[in-house]
Parts: structure tokens; sequence; C-alpha cells
């Protein structure tokens, strides 16, 4: 498809049209119990046109690119669009402005065996570390993608960028209990991924067998990095200029208003993580930006799309993105963190003295009330005793309020570390908190 | 099964026929490989949203594409694109069969086989007007904003999916099916000061519009409102453990987390499941019988045939407490050697199959509700729940309740909120000990390995003698 024809052609009976394109490659290899079980490769090209027709906007994609049917899309688009009838002012960028960036990568300068070996070699130090290790998957991941957005206004941006990835799951057992546990590392390189530890893995599942649930109590909390990153991720909607724009965040009416300790600082940066490749621009096109979400324990801003700066009259923020695919514009973020702290996780530990350390949280897609802010979740760690750490502990709940969280931070640790849904938190210490167990 | 003599017909819109097919397939066991398949896919999706009060979004999709598999023993390469010609394809195939060695041809003829039509299309979605869809959704709007003026905020979609299946394999089969699945989901919000709350409802099939033929708006949108409203009042729920009685329908979550993952050939096969090794053993108590039933007419699970072109059956996954079946894709059965049981699903495409679930449910027992209520002197009345998680490999799982109420002395008392449920999948169905008679499914979508996909949960209430309750309001 020639996309230029195309919008040419569009224009003609729509006021605005933007294509979305993406390629994607990629390829992968899954190492179980030392031998190759699973190699996967793929070669996807999609694009999801959106059009803008009397002040209302409709949504195709397609696959099937080698036989469209131009016509039939734009009168479809048109059909579609018919139907629309709330109010809202609809947006396509309107920016003539070019991008063509292309982040170069290593994946070709080594082999499939080059792969296998480092793969192998993951799992095999990771079964060699203790005689409790039943099993290993150790998977390489790589992916190349290029995404274009091209529209009627003269906008027209284009970026490619690569990233690989290797996890690995080992399963630890003893008698008639098995446990397991990851490590991942996501790179922009392949040669990045040759140092790494990823066989520790195996400590963290053997260090889990003999758990069990403990009493129902309140308990001083430590919540691991990983953990509150992953309960900061289940509620990034609070942040959300659509969600304030439908009534369904307490944070509506907050900005300039303290909601969190003093030395909580939330930022969101396009080009802070050295892991992988900066994200320049959102799903609309609009360049992206550093920001504070929250400053000094202040509330700042709201991840906005072109609608809602709009309409809430403020610059746009650059976090128009689309939850999948196929779907229409909302907010998300680029790479979003919480400042670091003094302490180490010692010092944390330390400070609550006797408590528990919560590493895993589960279920949060479905235990977060992300309008009230509540959260009760499946979790997993360890007892603190003498401010160090104990027995393993499964099976509980936490139970909580993440803007209680906030204005409660008793300590903010300095152990930053991303996700792979690009969020960053340190450990925090957060005083009492309740958790269910027996 | 009845042979369909095979004409040169060329496929969809697309210039491959069947003798490229073939050809195809034999370039992907020239290596080695002793199993192929190709799975073409051709699907459009549509989803309308009604928010605010308004139509607030149109979004329609096709999804396009080939999924090629080759197997040797357990062993597997996979690739797909959406590039759907000869050149495309074979250049992906090369790349597969590289990874097999020692070639042991084989023949196979193509032939055709007419399939069970388990879930007949009487009015195809694709051809139902947006007009006809929009007036249902505005009428789902009215009735969900008039039950009470606490509603602030409803939010309907209605999403509509015609997938066209073509599997060729080296088995001989070509099947072809096509596969409608229309949902639609409701979503209340009710405000009184600062506290808001939810309340849902949906409704959904493997079957055409005239799922909405004798569909009352007034009653689904109620239910929605009413249970936003209700939970408005409720209180945080007290902590420990307790036992839980836990409500038909969609409360089959429960076994759905609890075991059904766990009993997937996914993780058995590969010795990594809680419940592997156990067929023949007691893992419920006597009062539970399960099944997995893909065949279930129109029901928003079921399939004519899975993913590898198996015919789905009436998987019956625990009697009386004992384990007798897994649910197992033909991949896996190459280590399991259990028997098929047609459960082979994948999200489009993009993903390799691998044995989910269907429909599955507890089957009905001998209580009734109101004796379930009124011999539990304290528990928790889990009346409608939210969706959960498990981890195969140590039994553990959760799930959340959105509409909880106390009981007390063999009463239901007041609502409580944000309850959060945990266990572990070998203990759990042990621990009931009421089954009801009131079997209902309800329709959720379930994420793995696989993708995305269409399941049906389901159960008659049950009791769970005891289990852990997490929430924030105080201890017991």
């Amino acid at each position: 498809m020639d996309f230029n024809l195309f919008i040419a052609k569009a224009k003609e009976k729509l006021k605005a049209v933007e294509i979305y394109y993406t390629s994607n490659k990629s390829m992968s290899i899954s190492l179980f119990e030392n031998e190759v079980k699973k190699y996967n490769v793929s070669n996807l090209e999609r694009i999801s046109i959106r059009a803008i027709y009397k002040n209302k906007l409709s949504t195709i994609s397609l696959e099937n690119l080698d036989n469209i049917n131009e016509d039939q899309i734009i009168d479809k688009l048109i059909e579609n669009s018919k139907y629309i009838n709330n109010t809202e002012k609809v947006f396509i960028y309107k920016k003539n402005e070019v991008i063509n960036n292309s982040y170069e990568n290593d994946l070709e300068s080594f082999s499939y065996n080059d792969k296998l070996e480092l793969l192998k070699n993951i799992s095999k130090k990771t079964y060699a570390f203790s005689n409790l290790i039943r099993s290993v998957r150790t998977v390489y991941d790589e992916n190349i993608n290029t995404i274009r957005i091209i529209n009627s206004y003269g906008l027209d941006k284009k970026i490619s960028s690569s990233n690989v990835l290797i996890y690995n799951i080992a399963v630890a057992s003893k008698k008639d209990e098995s446990k397991d546990s990851y490590e991942i590392l996501v790179k922009k390189n392949f040669k990045d991924l040759l140092d790494n530890n990823l066989e520790l893995a195996a400590r963290k599942a053997i260090k889990k067998l003999g758990s069990s649930s403990i009493k129902t109590e309140s308990y001083k909390t430590v919540l691991s990095n990983e953990a509150f990153s992953s309960l900061l991720g289940g509620f990034l909607s609070i942040f959300s200029a659509e969600q304030v724009l439908k009534n369904m965040t307490l944070l509506s009416d907050k900005i300039n208003e303290k909601i969190a300790i003093e030395s909580l600082n939330l930022i969101d940066d396009p080009f802070i993580e050295n892991d992988l490749n900066p994200i320049l621009f959102d799903d609309e096109g609009v360049n992206t930006k550093k920001k504070y979400i929250i400053k000094d324990g202040i509330l700042k801003s709201f991840f906005h799309n072109l609608k809602t700066s709009n309409h809430f009259k403020v610059k746009p923020t650059g976090n128009g993105f689309k939850p999948s695919f196929a779907s229409s514009i909302s907010t998300s973020h680029t790479n979003l963190y919480i400042k670091k702290g003094k302490n180490s996780l010692k010092s944390l530990l330390k400070e609550a003295d006797n408590g528990i350390y919560i590493n895993s949280l589960q279920g949060l897609h479905a235990g977060i009330n992300t309008i009230s802010g509540d959260f009760s979740l499946q979790s997993s760690g360890f007892t603190i005793k003498n401010g160090k750490l104990d027995l393993p502990v499964s099976l509980i709940v936490i139970s909580g309020n993440i803007f209680d969280i906030f204005k409660n931070i008793k300590l903010l640790g300095k152990d930053l570390k991303f996700n792979t849904s690009r969020i960053a938190t340190p450990s925090v210490y957060l005083g009492l908190m309740k958790i269910s167990g027996v | 099964m009845i042979y369909i003599i095979l004409n040169l017909k060329k496929w969809g819109t697309n210039m491959l026929d069947i003798k490229e097919i073939k050809l195809i397939l034999n370039e992907c066991i020239k290596t080695g490989g002793d199993y192929a398949e190709l799975f073409f896919e051709d699907t459009i999706s549509n989803n309308i949203e009604h928010s605010k009060g308004f139509i607030s979004n149109i979004i329609s999709s096709n999804i396009y594409g080939v999924g090629i598999r080759i197997l040797k023993n357990h062993k597997e390469v996979y690739g797909y694109t959406n590039k759907i010609d000869k050149d495309s394809i074979l250049k992906i195939v090369y790349n597969l069969r590289d990874f097999f060695e020692n070639p042991t041809p084989f023949d196979y003829d193509l032939k055709e086989i007419k399939i069970n039509k388990i879930n007949p299309i009487k009015k195809p979605l694709n051809k139902v007007k947006i007009k006809t869809k929009v007036e249902l959704l505005n009428n789902v709007y009215k009735h969900a904003k008039e039950y009470s003026n606490l509603i602030e905020q409803v939010i309907i979609n209605l999403s509509d999916r015609t997938q066209n299946v073509y599997i060729y394999n080296t088995l001989g089969k070509i099947v072809k099916d096509t596969r409608s699945n229309v949902r639609l989901t409701l979503s209340c919000i009710a405000k009184k000061d600062n506290n808001l709350q939810r309340g849902s409802n949906s409704l959904g099939g493997n079957i055409g519009f005239e799922l909405f033929d004798d569909f009352d708006p007034k009653s689904f949108a109620y239910e929605a409102s009413k249970t936003a409203v209700l939970m408005l009042d409720a209180k945080d729920i007290v902590s420990g453990e307790m036992p839980v009685v836990i409500n038909n329908g969609f409360g089959g979550v429960i076994l759905h987390e609890a075991v059904g993952h766990s009993l997937e050939a996914t993780s058995v096969a590969v010795n990594l499941s809680v419940l592997s090794n156990l067929r023949g053993k007691q893992i419920a108590s006597k009062l539970v019988t399960a099944i997995d039933d893909g065949t279930l007419t129109n029901q928003w699970g079921s399939l004519n045939v899975d993913d590898e072109g198996e015919n789905t059956t009436r998987n019956v996954l625990i009697k009386d407490g004992i384990l007798m079946n897994y649910i197992v894709d033909m991949k896996n059965d190459r280590i399991m050697k259990h028997g098929v049981t047609g459960s082979s699903r994948r999200e489009s495409y993009k993903y390799s199959p691998t044995s989910r679930m269907t429909n599955t449910f507890i089957e009905n027992g001998e209580s009734t509700f109101d004796e379930i209520i009124s011999n539990t002197k304290y528990g928790l009345f889990a009346k409608k729940l939210g969706g959960g998680s498990v981890n195969t490999t140590t039994g553990e799982y959760n799930f959340s309740v959105t509409e909880a109420y106390m009981i007390e002395d063999g009463k239901i008392t007041y609502p409580v909120k944000n309850a959060t449920l945990v266990g572990q999948g070998k203990k759990t169905l042990l621990d009931i000990d009421m089954v009801g008679n009131n079997l209902k499914l309800d329709n959720g979508v379930c994420g793995a390995s696989s993708g995305n996909i269409a399941a049906n949960v389901g159960q008659p209430t049950i009791r769970v003698s005891k289990m852990t309750v997490g929430g924030k309001g105080g201890i017991i």
C-alpha cells in the first residue's frame, strides 16, 4: 500500500486521516531441561487507520495488506463514524513534522549458535547451583520493530529499534513441594546479555521452599522494589487524564496538592533507561518529554493525550498511547520511576525490625480498585526477624490503599530497578500493613 | 466424519491453492519433522463502545495470517506471518525446518473433513446492521441509568468476532471452521460522596446475533447497577480464615484457578503441574464432579473443532472427587499418551496452540441454596467473583470478590467489599463440603501462553469449609 496515495485519496472524503504502521520481526529459542524444545520466528506487518469524518473519529485495523480495497476502507470508516454521537472533540495530530530514526543493534553479528550457547550456559549454571533444582527453562527472545505514523497534516514519523530478552525459570523441589522463581534481563544489544547472573533464579526458588502462611495480623511491612513497582503499575490509571475526564480517579481535582510524602518524586522520562532505546513519540505522533507526575510529594501532572490536553488546556505531554494495536488512543507512561531514596534494603529491614518482607504480588488485574485505591493481593516473601530476613512466607493477602501508601511511606530505598513494563521503584518500608493468613 | 473429494479451489481471496499448500507442507517435513500444520486465519472483529451516554467508539479490525508449525516428537518450531503468499511462507518454513535432522519422508493425502456444527449460527454477526447494535446498547444504557440516580457512569461494550480458520496438516486433514463470538459487557459505577463502587454483567456465546432474541435489557442492566449501589454501603471485609459460600455462575472461577489450569497438559506433560501424576487419586471432596465440555451448543467457550482440527469433547475431569482426565491437546499427548480431548486452542495465528479450557464447571449436587446458607454459622457469601490467577507449579491461586455479604447464624447479613481469597489447588477442592443444585455458566476471557481465549466458568452454589480471606477491615 502506498501510504501517501491512500491519504491523498482519503482526504477527498475525510477531514483527516492517519496511518499507524508497524513491522515486527522476532525470533525466540526456548531451552527446557537442557534441550531446545521450541523455536519461534515471526514476520508481521499491519496498519491501523484512524479517520475523522464530520468531527467523528473511527478506526480500522488491517493485516491483509496485499488485498486492500481502498474505497471499501474509506466507506467503512465513514459508515462507522456516522453512528458515533458523543460530542467530544477528536484529534489527529495537526503537525507537519518528519522524523526518521533508526537505532542500531548487534543482532546480525551473532549467530543462532551464539545465542543457543548463551542459553545453555545459563541453564547449566542454574542446574549446577544445587541438586534441589529439578527443572530449568531458559528463553531467549529478540524483537526488531518499526513504527511509522503518517497523517494528512504532513506528519511522518518513523522509528526502528530492537530489544533482546532472556528469562530463566528455575523450579526447586524438596519431597512433595515445588517452588519456582525467575530472573529476567532486557537489553538493547545481544552483547549486553553476556554478563549476567540469571542462574540466581535457582537461589530464589530454593529460598521459597518450606514456606507457609502466617497469622492474620498487622505487620511492619517492607515491599521489595519488584513488588512495589508491580503495585504502582496496577494503579497507573489514577494518573490518567482520561480517567479524570470520566471522573473515575480520586486525583481529579488534586493538581498542585500534596498527595504523597515530601521525598516522593514520580517521574516519566522517555530517555532515561539505558537498557532500552528511547521512546521518541507517542502513538499519536506527539513528541515525548520528561515530566514530573509527582514532585516533592505534590501532584504536578496527569498522563495526557491530545484530547485530554486540549480539554484541560495544558500542553500535550506525549503520553497518548494505545493499550493494544487495534484499540483507540488512551494514555500510558514511557519510563516511569520513583526517584531513589538514601536507604539500603538492609536498613529498611533493620527499621522494620520484626515484620514481613513482601517480594511478590499476584492477581493485580483483579484485586485492586483503581477508583478507591483499595487493594487486596496474594503475596509472598519472608518474615523479618531482628532486622534480618528469616522464614519464607506464601499464600497471604496484603490489603491496603495506594493513596494511604503514598502519604505514609516511612523510608525510601535506593535499589531502583526497572521491570519489563518500564516501571521502576526502590524498595520501601511502609509501616504497619494488614496481612491475612491463617 | 465425511470425506469430501477436494477440488482445486482457491482459498479465500488469495493465491494459495491446494497444490501450493501440499508443496508447503512437504517442504516442512523435508528435514525430519514428523508433523506439519498450517493454520490460516481470516477474522473480522468489531467493537462498539457506549460511554457517558453516547456511542463513543467504533473499531473494526481484520486479523489475517498463517501460523506454521512443525513437530518432531516433543520438539516444536513455530512461525507466523500476515504475508500469505507462497514465497513468504516458504521463507519461514526454510528457517524453521533447519532445526530438524534425519529426514524421514512420509506421504499423506489431504482430504477435507466435515465437522460437527455444534454451534449453529442463525444471524451472522457480520450481517448485523450497526443500527441494530446501537439500539441494543442504548437500551441497556437507559435501564442501567434509570435504576438509581446514584449511578454515575455506565460503560457498555459490544464486541463481535467472526473467525474463519483453515487448518491443513500432514495427518491428511483439511478442516474449515467459522467461530462466531459475540459478547456484551456492562460496567456501572455508583457514587455517593467520594465513594465509588462498581457492578458488572456480561453475556456471550459462540453464536449469531440471535443471542439477543430473548434478551431482557432491563434485568441485565439492573443486575449490574444493583451491585454497584449495594456496594456503596459495604464495609471492608474482615481478614482471616473462614468458611466461604461461593455463588453459582461466575463463582466457577474458583474451579478455573484452583485446578483448571493445573489440569492442562501444558504443565502436566512436563511434570510441572501440582496435579501431575495424580490420575485416579482423590483431589477433591466426594461431592465434586467437574467437567470441561467444549461441545455445549452455542456456549461462549464452545468450539466445533479445536485449533488442531480435533473434535471437542465432553471431558470428565473429576468424578466424585477422583481425578479422571487431564485437558490434553494432540501435541502434548505425544508425551502424555492420555488421549486427545480436543482442547487445543490459541488466541490467533500469532500463537502456537496448547491445551486450554472451554466450558469448565462443577456439576450439580444435592443441596439447595437456602440449605447451604442456613447451614453456615459464620462465613463469607461471595455472590460475585472478579478474576484471578494461578501458579500451576505451586498450585497457589487467588481470586477477587466483587460482591459479597457476611453470613451470620445462617442468614445473609451486611455487604462487604475488597475481598481477595487465596488457596492451594491441591487442598481447596478437598474442602468443599456442600454443593448446590443451581448450576449456572458464565463467560470470561482467559489469558495464558497461547493468548486470550473465550472461556466459560460455572458451578452451582458451593461451600468451602475454610479459606484465607484478605481484606482491609480488621481481623476476625
